[in-house]
């Protein structure tokens, strides 16, 4: 009887073993891991030259401070951004992607499709944030801002914020804005100096919060669709001439009804103009913000 | 005295041994199964040398009420001395659950009452392979962990107490809610674990198995207990068992109150109990009535981040007023006859059950301003009954028989959530409203055959038809009406939608007597939980989560030792896995379990009684989808779980011409390796209790230790995204939220026994 008992339990024993070693899956882990995430601010213009405006005015800044707030990363899709041709998902810890016709990649391939999420934004699950808020001189270089947390996971877009009251060694000189900006606006023989800003109140979007979300996440600079695999590090490009894309200095220009008398330093503020209107509409706007994550692994 | 012989648990043979061995001091007597049941001898204090055996189908269990003398000693059956009256014996026969599995056990009271237990629930922990929670305070339903499901509040366990199903159909807060604050441990006479679905009884919720409690109390005459203890806990129990009755006459009350470990923990509970067991024409009637009522707070979740920067402490909350209130009333009726060869039974039953509560475990997230806190409310009504015929047949042997059963049980529920504000609890918006009629019919068949010596084969197959209208009369958020299609107009501005499926599940065992009390095992089945009523459109074929058991294992019988050991596979067809994203379960891929268990119960002598169990659990996903993969673990379950109980009952000697008795337990628990999401592993929880009891016969002493090491751990932990600091910088990501484990907590019971 006790050989038989032996006999049988270990039996019981190897099968157990081998039920539990099944080939092709190395059962090491729950779905995903967490991942470190570094973040890093910079121009995607090049702020010692001046840019034209779709209104033929050529802008340079020479100041531009920003007081941010929290980022996050989402896996919904972007409000606006270009298809990124790394959305892949095959890796494992991925979803499974969709195949794709051959007459699809080909259209794709032909004419880079533009996606727009049809209406509200829906932003996902959050697979990233950095929550330590900090002011910036984006004319100096934007530079590194604290490290971020994320899991892993396919990461479409992502969510700005902008911090009030200000903290970071620019939040005095910020004086309650979140953004300021200071900068030369020329169009012929028209020199215009100009301070351009915004309060937390006056960036709030349609939700009453002051944040862009819908933000494009991607391998580049404004593409979407990025696998979060590994730490990594997040670049946040901005584009503070989408800002002044709409910007119609005209309406400050000396010697027009009702603009605004020039500083002692001979600086024009924008604030309450047309042409602040239509800087506050670019600061809005979700294509000033694009995300890019790099992995470390690659 | 009652003694219970019965194929489960602590097998016949070694009960009777037992019994044998003390015979001649306890007067314990045991009977073959085939003798005359439901019958009254009288028999000498000598017993007759019969032991327990199996008849052609050991469908039954002989519970032999020896009514003690008037001046027995409490705790005997009678005096010791050769000189003592005759005792009456009261044969009573109930049905026992036949050992479909190897893994199939029975704790009774010897069992049970080795180390403290608060509550019936508490006692699951005895199971082997089961690990409870208690997340959001002392009244709402354990979350369960067995053998590699996270059964959350019921949803994979299917619970009977005393006839009556615990589980709850579609209850708002999880599918198969099952709460078993109302019983008192000490009214639990014995508990049978069913693992996997093999037998043709389990329906409805019986995907990792089935737990069933039979309510009795042997304690001859009228006992009360006061307990004070840490916390602010006070409990009053009182109950009666007329000496001479049967173990299943009785009346039993409890009152019980904390103030909790912690603030928001405080709760108070109040429960009655009483059974009477009649004996009418060939048979017996059993009658049942419970009540029950709790009022519980609940101090939510708080981020271990936090507790780890020092941010917050261990028991701190966020001041989101949280809690609860649960009752229920429970009738049951039945009706039984057992005799050689046949026996048969009906039991209706009725249960009412209300559970309102208010939580809060997303902080901030989804409402930045006014707060998630929600309040549901699940009011239901049930009816219902089981039955069963079972008789023997001379086919393939003199030992086969057929069984032939049926269940039925019908819920009317109503339901509803509010959002509220936070902190004024203002209702901001009705997330719920619905009322459901859900219908379970039920009808199964087994066959038993032993077509060669030392094998029996059983197989049957059970089918359950569920139907479900739902009367969904709208909410905001929250509708889970998938896929549904109005046909018709409910009125009132709601929507009527009715669905129907059936279940097939096949069942099947193979039990092979390897050597004397050594037994081979292999066994089969399919079971199955319904769906959430609301998540059902109209006219779509109820979908079954489904599974497929499968179990092989040896069970050792031999004098005082019983134990076995088991290998088992349970494959699902879905999961239902709390989502870190959206922070609420949600339909997941395919699942498979692989584990090995192993238990085993010694009793060597009359006052030492041992019980151990470990089991390991692998559960692993088999398909994929976008949110979980193939081959990655299930979160929160824990793979190793092992518990020990071990109890001495001493005679320490004489005083003032009384016994002194001692009671002596400890239980120690053990959970390792509680997966997280994203490759995290959560803490590991070791816990040691143990109590210390002196007994002079008509008063008692205890105390009762929980947690004695005054272990620091965690009671549960979930990975998900919460808010619980508005106006501050929302943390999105996934991270770790916990329910802070009870410290150290001593109570102290000064008991009375009037007989």
């Amino acid at each position: 009887m006790t050989r038989t008992t032996v006999v049988a339990g270990a039996a019981l024993l190897a099968v157990f073993t081998l039920a539990c070693s099944s080939p092709g899956e190395d059962g090491s882990g729950t779905t995903g891991h967490t991942i470190r995430l570094k973040t890093r601010l910079v121009s995607g213009n090049r702020l010692e030259q001046a840019h034209p405006n779709a209104l033929g005015w050529q802008i340079q800044l020479s100041q531009a401070y920003l007081s941010i707030g929290s980022l996050y990363y989402h896996s919904g899709e972007p409000l606006l951004s270009l298809r990124s041709g790394t959305r892949q998902g095959a890796r494992r810890g991925a979803a499974t992607p969709r195949p794709r016709s051959g007459l699809a990649t080909l259209a794709d391939w032909l004419v880079p499709s533009v996606h727009a999420h049809p209406g509200h934004y829906q932003q996902g699950a959050a697979l990233g944030q950095m929550l330590e808020p900090t002011t910036v001189e984006l004319v100096a270089g934007g530079g590194g801002l604290a490290d971020g947390e994320g899991t892993t996971g396919l990461a479409n877009s992502a969510r700005f914020s902008w911090q009030s009251p200000a903290a970071g060694p620019l939040a005095s000189a910020l004086k309650g804005q979140v953004v300021l900006t200071r900068g030369t606006a020329s169009k012929g023989s028209v020199v215009i100096h100009f301070i351009a800003k915004a309060n937390v109140i006056e960036v709030r979007d349609g939700d009453g919060k002051a944040e862009v979300a819908g933000c494009s996440l991607g391998p580049a600079p404004g593409q979407s669709g990025v696998e979060f695999d590994a730490d990594g590090t997040v670049t946040l490009t901005l584009l503070p001439m989408v800002w002044f894309d709409q910007v119609d200095f005209s309406y400050v220009a000396r010697g027009t009804a009702g603009a605004p008398l020039p500083d002692a330093e001979g600086h024009v503020d924008l604030a309450g103009t047309l042409a602040w209107q239509g800087f506050i509409r670019g600061v809005k706007k979700g294509t000033a913000y694009q995300f890019s994550y790099q992995s470390e692994t690659k | 005295m009652v003694v219970r012989a019965d194929e489960g648990g602590l097998p016949s043979g070694a009960m009777c041994a037992t019994s044998r061995a003390a015979k001649r001091q306890l007067g314990l007597l045991c009977f073959g199964l085939a003798s005359t049941a439901a019958s009254v001898a009288r028999a000498a204090p000598e017993p007759s040398p019969a032991v327990a055996t199996e008849s052609a189908e050991p469908s039954l269990v002989v519970a032999t009420e020896v009514t003690a003398p008037p001046n027995a000693q409490p705790g005997t059956a009678g005096g010791s001395s050769p000189s003592e009256p005759e005792l009456e014996v009261e044969v009573v026969a109930q049905r026992a659950e036949p050992q479909r599995s190897a893994s199939t056990v029975t704790r009774t009271q010897d069992v049970i009452r080795a180390a403290p237990h608060r509550t019936g629930g508490d006692l699951l922990s005895l199971v082997p392979g089961m690990f409870i929670t208690q997340h959001s305070g002392q009244g709402k339903a354990y979350q369960v962990f067995y053998r590699g499901f996270d059964a959350v509040h019921g949803q994979d366990l299917e619970f009977w107490v005393g006839g009556a199903p615990v589980n709850e159909v579609s209850n708002l807060h999880g599918q198969g809610y099952a709460d078993l604050h109302f019983v008192m441990p000490e009214v639990v006479s014995r508990i049978t674990v069913l693992p996997g679905t093999y037998s043709p009884e389990q329906g409805d919720f019986a995907v990792a198995g089935t737990i069933r409690y039979e309510l009795g109390y042997a304690e001859p005459g009228v006992t009360a207990k006061l307990t004070r203890g840490s916390f602010g806990e006070q409990r009053a129990f009182l109950a009666y068992h007329p000496s001479g009755a049967s173990v299943g006459t009785f009346a039993a009350f409890e009152t019980q109150s904390t103030d909790g470990f912690g603030p928001a923990r405080a709760a108070k509970r109040s429960s009655v109990i009483g059974q009477q067991v009649f004996r009418v024409g060939e048979g017996q009637l059993r009658l049942l009535a419970t009540g029950y009522a709790a009022r519980f707070d609940s101090p939510g979740v708080v981020s271990l981040r936090e507790v780890e920067a020092q941010l917050s402490t261990r028991f701190d909350t966020y001041g989101i007023p949280q809690g609860g209130y649960s009752s229920r009333v429970q009738l049951v009726t039945e009706y039984s006859v057992s005799r050689p060869g046949l026996d048969w039974s009906i039991a209706p039953y009725a249960v009412s059950r209300s559970l309102s509560l208010k939580q809060n475990y997303t902080g901030y997230l989804l409402n930045e301003q006014q707060g998630d806190l929600n309040e549901l409310s699940n009011d239901s009504r049930t009816l219902g009954m089981t039955g069963h015929l079972r008789q023997a047949v001379a086919w393939l042997s003199s030992h086969d028989s057929i069984e032939a059963g049926i269940s039925f049980r019908n819920d009317w529920t109503a339901q509803d959530q509010q959002l509220l504000a936070t902190p004024s609890e203002r209702p901001l918006a009705t997330q719920v409203d619905a009322h459901l009629r859900t219908t379970d019919a039920a009808g199964w068949l087994e066959f038993v055959t032993v077509p060669v010596k030392r094998l029996k084969l059983r197989a049957g197959l059970r089918v359950d038809s569920l139907a479900y209208l739902v009367r969904d009369s709208g909410g905001s958020v929250g509708q889970a009406g998938v896929g549904s299609q109005a046909s018709r107009s409910a009125g009132q501005g709601g929507q009527a939608r009715s669905s129907i499926g059936t279940h097939y599940g096949p069942k099947a065992t193979a039990d092979l007597s390897v050597a004397p009390g050594l037994h081979a095992l292999l066994s089969y089945g399919e079971g199955f939980r319904s769906a959430q009523a609301r998540s059902l459109g109209d006219g779509e074929v109820a979908p079954f989560t489904t599974v497929q058991s499968l179990e092989a294992g040896l069970r050792y019988v031999s004098g005082a030792v019983g134990g076995s050991l088991s290998a088992f596979r349970s494959t699902l067809n879905n999961e239902l896995v709390f989502n870190p994203i959206s922070s609420r379960n949600e339909t997941a891929p395919a699942s498979r379990r692989l584990g090995l268990a192993i238990e085993f119960v010694a009793k060597p002598n009359q006052w030492f009684v041992s019980s151990a169990s470990g089991t390991f659990t692998r559960a692993q996903f088999t398909q994929s989808d976008s949110q979980f993969h193939e081959g990655d673990r299930l979160p929160y379950v824990p793979e190793l779980v092992w518990r020990q109980d071990l109890a001495f009952t001493p005679e320490l000697g004489q005083l003032w011409s009384r016994r002194l008795v001692g009671r002596f337990g400890t239980a120690l628990t053990g959970m390792l390796n509680r997966p997280q999401p994203y490759g995290l592993t959560g803490h590991q929880v070791f816990l040691v209790d143990g109590l210390a009891e002196l007994r002079l016969r008509e008063l008692a002493l205890g105390l009762d230790a929980f947690n004695l090491l005054d272990a620091k751990w965690y009671d549960s932990e979930f990975t998900y995204s919460a808010n619980f600091h508005p106006n501050t910088a929302a943390r999105l990501v996934p991270e770790r939220y916990v329910t802070v484990g009870a410290p150290r907590t001593l109570l102290v019971t000064l008991s009375w026994y009037a007989n």
